[in-house]
């Protein structure tokens, strides 16, 4: 981004949302520039909030850091340069580099390290931590041929990774990749000692920016896409099943199909992060199952639901696979090596993000880069993986329901368990996550930022339920959450959603029953809003009577409507009615 | 570079440092009827312009602009040379 651009975004911004977002950028420079990219970048990546930065008085950024509230923050970002571990590792203060103090500068950085970390690992315990180790050059401390790595540099860089390495096991802390910052800001170019010495501010433009975008991409990520649908002749592997047969597709470096090979790995490593696999192929059906069934396939046959080969539009089958995962498109990406089939989805689904797989080895390794950018997250939970076989099970439920003499025997032949979390845990993220993606069984469609999770749950009315469910076709993980606050017999409950891997299992009825009980309530009553995608909840509204226009329901009422339930229950109650 | 095409720059660099200015007030912009004009804005005009035009000045010389017209004059005494 340019400086004029970031400036005038700024400038031109309209009123946003009336809960503030509040971030800490901490470095020990001037933050000028760095701090206008970065504003910018984070409004860019989170059109609807209204963006406040703080930044840290001039020249101590451990002390800064140690002084930070975070609960005042949805993120910190923190920029170490070497002149924060050393002032003589920096440019702006003088104290000798002499090869008789270098002893004493890599005893300063250790200490200073231990700081650093010390204030990492505090401040996530609360709130995201984006860190970046020095980016800038280290002052010339010692003297060697310029291409020659030196003693001093390797030792402090080892000191800092092994640090580094300690932070990452930290929740909440993300650190800046040096590969990426390497790839999309030179390092020659980065250091502007002109404007280091005249203003305290040592970044060059360009670099400015990209430390920015990065660190805000840290704090504020965009929700990573959920599925990936791939096409199979010329893309999963080289060759057409059609004309070679099963055997004769290859995907290996001795048969000309490195690229395919390549591609299956990074389908099995993200099917292994629960990203749910679909195959588009315009196919004989039988012969796509052969060539999926082949053992020595890098990705496992098991991984793709649905499998869909057959002579329709690809756009069909697209739309048949969403309808399997019910997922939106701006969910989901689709992998083919025909530009004409990506463009017929893509007209079809313009909120989908398509890729041409090409034939090309050399472009192999941007397409993975950018996989990995679409389905990057910063931490997998147990509810991802489980993800892509819950809707196996879905699947086959369905078969079964079909089969069954009825709702209520097939409903109690599931043998299905629920178990209860109630408690005022902030930290739970999967719980957290669920509230801000879910669309269709949502109270109202709000999301909640950081801050705001925090400060209702820090409230001695609040709570929070959470429900994981199982039954005989495969645990769901935890699939739904309610936020509220209860008083005298009373809640009011702000957020609830349920993943849709839960629906018709009566889950959400158990989930009122729960409430009613555990937090021994007469009346619940819902902050509830339509939304164009909470038909799901609307209709479990009306099978309870609750309307629209004054959403409540007693004890009584509910006792009185609520269906069978055949759910095990078992509860866990953090706090009590 | 035309003299229309330089204004038309500059004066959107100022409009861009300075957030309330119009293209008009920008060119009779000066450090005494901007308020916000400080070492801050002085930064960021140099960052803009080497940005916009390319050119580096000496944080010296930068040190001393008090008016839209003296860095235009500045701007284009380099652009001509």
């Amino acid at each position: 981004m340019k400086l004029r651009e970031a400036l005038e975004s700024i400038r031109d911004s309209k009123p946003r949302g009336t809960e503030q977002t509040r971030f800490q950028l901490a470095c020990s420079c001037a933050p000028a520039h760095l701090e206008t990219f970065f504003r910018a970048f984070l409004m860019r990546r989170r059109p609807d909030a209204d963006i406040a930065i703080d930044t840290l008085p001039y020249g101590d950024l451990l002390g800064g850091l140690e002084a930070i509230n975070p609960s005042a923050y949805t993120g910190v970002a923190a920029i170490c340069e070497w002149r924060d571990l050393d002032p003589r590792l920096g440019f702006r203060r003088l104290g000798g580099w002499a090869p008789s103090l270098h002893e004493d500068i890599v005893a300063n950085v250790e200490t200073n390290l231990a700081r650093l970390g010390g204030s990492v690992e505090r401040l996530s315990a609360s709130v995201p931590v984006a860190l970046a180790l020095p980016t800038l050059p280290m002052a010339p401390v010692e003297i060697s041929a310029p291409a020659q790595a030196l003693n001093l540099e390797t030792r402090l860089w080892t000191e800092a990774w092994k640090c580094a390495q300690g932070w990452l096991s930290k929740r909440n802390v993300r650190l800046l990749s040096m590969a990426e910052i390497d790839r999309i800001s030179p390092p020659s170019e980065r250091f502007d000692l002109r404007s280091e010495i005249g203003f305290g501010f040592p970044y060059a433009l360009r670099h400015a920016s990209a430390l920015a975008e990065s660190l805000s991409g840290l704090l504020a990520p965009p929700p990573p896409l959920k599925g990936l649908i791939t096409d199979l002749d010329g893309t999963l592997w080289r060759g057409i099943v059609g004309e070679v047969g099963a055997g004769g597709v290859c995907f290996t470096l001795d048969t000309g199909g490195q690229i395919h090979g390549l591609y299956q790995q990074m389908l099995e490593s993200l099917a292994e992060r629960g990203v749910l696999l679909g195959v588009a192929s315009k196919n004989d059906s039988d012969l796509a199952e052969q060539a999926l069934a082949r053992n020595d396939l890098l990705v496992r046959r098991d991984r793709f639901f649905p499998v869909l080969a057959n002579w329709g539009s690809k756009s069909e089958l697209v739309r048949q696979i969403l309808a399997a995962w019910n997922i939106g498109p701006e969910a989901a990406a689709f992998i083919d090596d025909s530009p004409m089939e990506v463009e017929e989805v893509r007209t079809r689904f313009p909120q989908m993000r398509t890729a041409v797989f090409s034939s090309e080895p050399s472009k192999i390794y941007e397409l993975l880069r950018q996989l990995r950018e679409w389905f990057g997250r910063p931490a997998i939970v147990e509810e991802d993986r489980l993800r892509a076989r819950s809707l196996q099970q879905a699947a086959a439920m369905e078969a079964a329901s079909g089969e069954a003499p009825g709702r209520e025997a097939f409903l109690a032949a599931l043998q299905a368990r629920i178990s209860f979390q109630l408690s005022r845990d902030a930290h739970d993220e999967r719980a957290f996550e669920l509230v801000n993606k879910t669309n269709q069984f949502n109270l109202n469609g709000r999301r909640v930022t950081e801050a705001g999770w925090r400060q209702m749950l820090s409230n001695p009315e609040g709570f929070l339920l959470t429900a994981s469910y199982e039954d005989k076709f495969g645990p769901l993980g935890k699939i739904a959450v309610v936020l509220g606050e209860s008083r005298r017999g009373d809640a009011a409950i702000s957020s609830w959603v349920m993943s849709c891997r839960a629906f018709s299992r009566r889950v959400e009825y158990a989930t009122l029953s729960y409430l009613f009980e555990s937090l021994k309530l007469d009346k619940i009553l819902f902050r509830f809003e339509k939304t164009e995608r909470n038909t799901p909840l609307q209709e479990f509204f009306a099978s309870l009577g609750i309307s629209n226009a004054a959403p409540e329901i007693s004890r009584s009422e509910f006792e009185a409507r609520c269906p069978a339930l055949s759910h095990r229950l078992e509860a866990h109650a953090a706090i009590g009615s | 570079m035309q003299p229309s095409d330089l204004e038309g720059r500059l004066s959107g660099i100022f409009c861009a440092a300075f957030a309330g200015l119009n293209g008009d007030q920008a060119r009779l912009a000066t450090r005494d009827t901007v308020s916000a004009w400080d070492s801050i804005a002085i930064m960021n005009l140099l960052a803009l312009i080497e940005e916009e035009f390319g050119l580096t000045f000496e944080l010296e010389e930068a040190a001393e602009w008090t008016s839209y017209e003296q860095i235009r004059m500045a701007l284009s005494k380099r652009l001509e040379g």
